[in-house]
């Protein structure tokens, strides 16, 4: 790609990029703004205001999302961290792999809609638990295929030589297992809180709309035809995945 | 697993008549009026259509991207945009194309200042349109910059670019080394995460719930439609499409990691 040609066609391809949020942007600092007018007449921070004002629960979305996020992100980066050696070590690895698979792949909103009946029988329908336990079904298999690789010999042999020194489980763990595991940990972490943040369908289906989580509020938003409110809650939903880039692009890359 | 496979079980039997409000014994009358009505087939077929339509543009453009960038695409300076779209949820990204691509949009206002259009009626149909054009353009804006990451990684770890200037040597034209270097190479090596990638775009749901119309309908919100309606009548056969879902799902990951070079 030289000359010219390579310098259109980047710019055509940053402009298709940048201008999602930067539309949305402007949107959110737009007095008012609708057709024809090709920019907003005025622009004012009132939607700001107005958001993160008790007329609309932008902030209480972000909170109860942040912490649904970050509890979920902690318990199946967790869980499949430790089960996922087990996994490794195996005579049925490949099985547990493949069921691993099923819950990940399929849509969100479908696996809400056919476990419905369970998060109601247990009453957990509507509660931020019941959309948190939702959330880990899928963040859970996706954390354990993504440590499915990592357990390899070298990473065996290291824990088994720990052990033949004397170190007990526990210490294993904490003395040689996760010094040595905190990339991955981290990337587990960060890419199972966006699988989390970005969810809307399982959200909506379980949490009845009784569950304000950000996804949930930028739709109620968008279909109460208010744009404005629903571009800040969109502005809020893009920053933490804008803070990972800006931190490390690979946290963003979520398929194997 | 178990509690996805006790809803596959709860989809199946409320499907024939034998769960839920409606039970009142085996009956096939949900699924035959299913298939004879064609629900069933149109659902998939129209699911399938966007699927195929957003993954081929966007594997096609990233590749074409990725070959002419010779594998250095994430060397460039701005490379970081690419992982832009990554950061914006489908659902946001829906929000921005039915803001700026519908009849009262951005694109609109423009084509009104130009004189093209003399009101919002005028503008063709790009969201909630038959095609779903809204819905591809948006899947196309995801995946695009997915797999021109993806590629130029591959092309890059598979040292491609060695192997197509030891093709030139040999006397190669470009048409062959993109037909028997690069293209069975590239495709190898990433068939498996682009049909994972496919069977999300299969099951999507927040982008066809605000840019696709009501017929015809993606899979998943025919579903929640058909789950959430007051007519009880029409939750059995809900149930069916999630339980023939669902086998088709668990049926493609099988064939995928049973298959040489498959899911890991």
């Amino acid at each position: 790609m030289k000359s010219i040609t390579g310098k259109i066609l980047w710019a055509l391809l940053a402009t298709l990029f940048i201008l999602p949020p930067a539309y949305l942007l402007v949107l959110s600092f737009s007095a008012s703004w609708y057709f024809p007018m090709l920019f907003p007449d005025a622009l004012s921070g009132k939607w700001w205001i107005q958001g993160f004002g008790s007329r609309y629960a932008v902030i209480e979305g972000m909170g109860l999302s942040l912490g649904i996020a970050a509890g979920v992100s902690l318990l199946s980066t967790g869980t499949a961290f430790l089960s996922s050696r087990w996994i490794a070590l195996s005579r049925h690895r490949n099985a547990f792999l493949l069921l691993a698979y099923f819950p990940f792949v399929l849509s969100p909103v479908v696996l809400a809609a056919a476990t419905y009946f369970f998060f109601v029988s247990l009453g957990w329908n509507g509660t931020v638990g019941g959309v948190a336990f939702a959330h880990f079904l899928i963040a859970y298999p996706y954390a354990v295929i993504l440590f499915s690789g990592y357990w390899n010999k070298r990473l065996l042999t290291m824990d088994a030589l720990a052990s033949t020194l004397g170190a007990g489980p526990f210490q294993r763990y904490r003395r040689v297992l996760l010094p040595l595991s905190r990339g991955v940990l981290a990337l587990a972490l960060f890419q199972t809180f966006i699988i989390s943040w970005f969810e809307y369908g399982l959200s909506s289906y379980i949490g009845m709309g009784r569950v304000p989580v950000l996804t949930v509020e930028v739709y109620r938003y968008i279909s109460e035809a208010n744009p404005y409110v629903a571009a800040v809650a969109s502005l809020l939903l893009v920053s933490p995945p804008l803070f990972m880039l800006w931190v490390n692009k690979r946290f963003l890359i979520r398929l194997i | 697993m178990l509690p996805l496979a006790a809803g596959a079980v709860y989809a199946l039997l409320y499907s024939v008549g034998l769960a839920g409000s409606l039970a009142r014994g085996f009956t096939l009358r949900y699924w035959e009026s299913l298939v004879c009505r064609g629900t069933l087939w149109q659902t998939f077929a129209y699911s399938a259509y966007i699927m195929g339509v957003s993954i081929l543009l966007s594997y096609l453009s990233a590749l074409a991207l990725v070959i002419s960038a010779r594998g250095r695409l994430m060397q460039r300076k701005w490379s970081r945009i690419f992982y832009l779209p990554l950061a914006v949820p489908a659902l946001v990204l829906a929000f921005f194309a039915f803001r700026f691509l519908s009849g009262g949009g951005w694109l609109a206002s423009l084509d009104f200042r130009l004189g093209f259009i003399t009101s919002p009626q005028d503008f063709p149909e790009l969201v909630n349109d038959p095609y779903g054009l809204g819905i591809i353009f948006v899947h196309f804006l995801l995946a695009f910059a997915f797999f021109s990451i993806y590629l130029d990684r591959v092309y890059a770890n598979e040292h491609i670019e060695e192997q197509v200037q030891s093709a030139k040597i040999l006397g190669a034209g470009s048409w062959q080394r993109l037909r028997r270097v690069i293209g069975p190479m590239i495709l190898r090596k990433t068939w498996p995460a682009v049909s994972l990638y496919a069977l999300f775009v299969f099951g999507s749901y927040e982008v066809p719930l605000l840019l696709g119309r009501s017929t015809p309908e993606m899979l998943s919100v025919r579903i929640v439609r058909m789950l959430s309606k007051f007519n009880l009548e029409d939750r059995p056969e809900g149930f069916a499409i999630v339980f023939a879902y669902m086998v088709l799902t668990v049926l493609l990951v099988i064939a995928l990691r049973k298959s040489k070079g498959g899911l890991r």
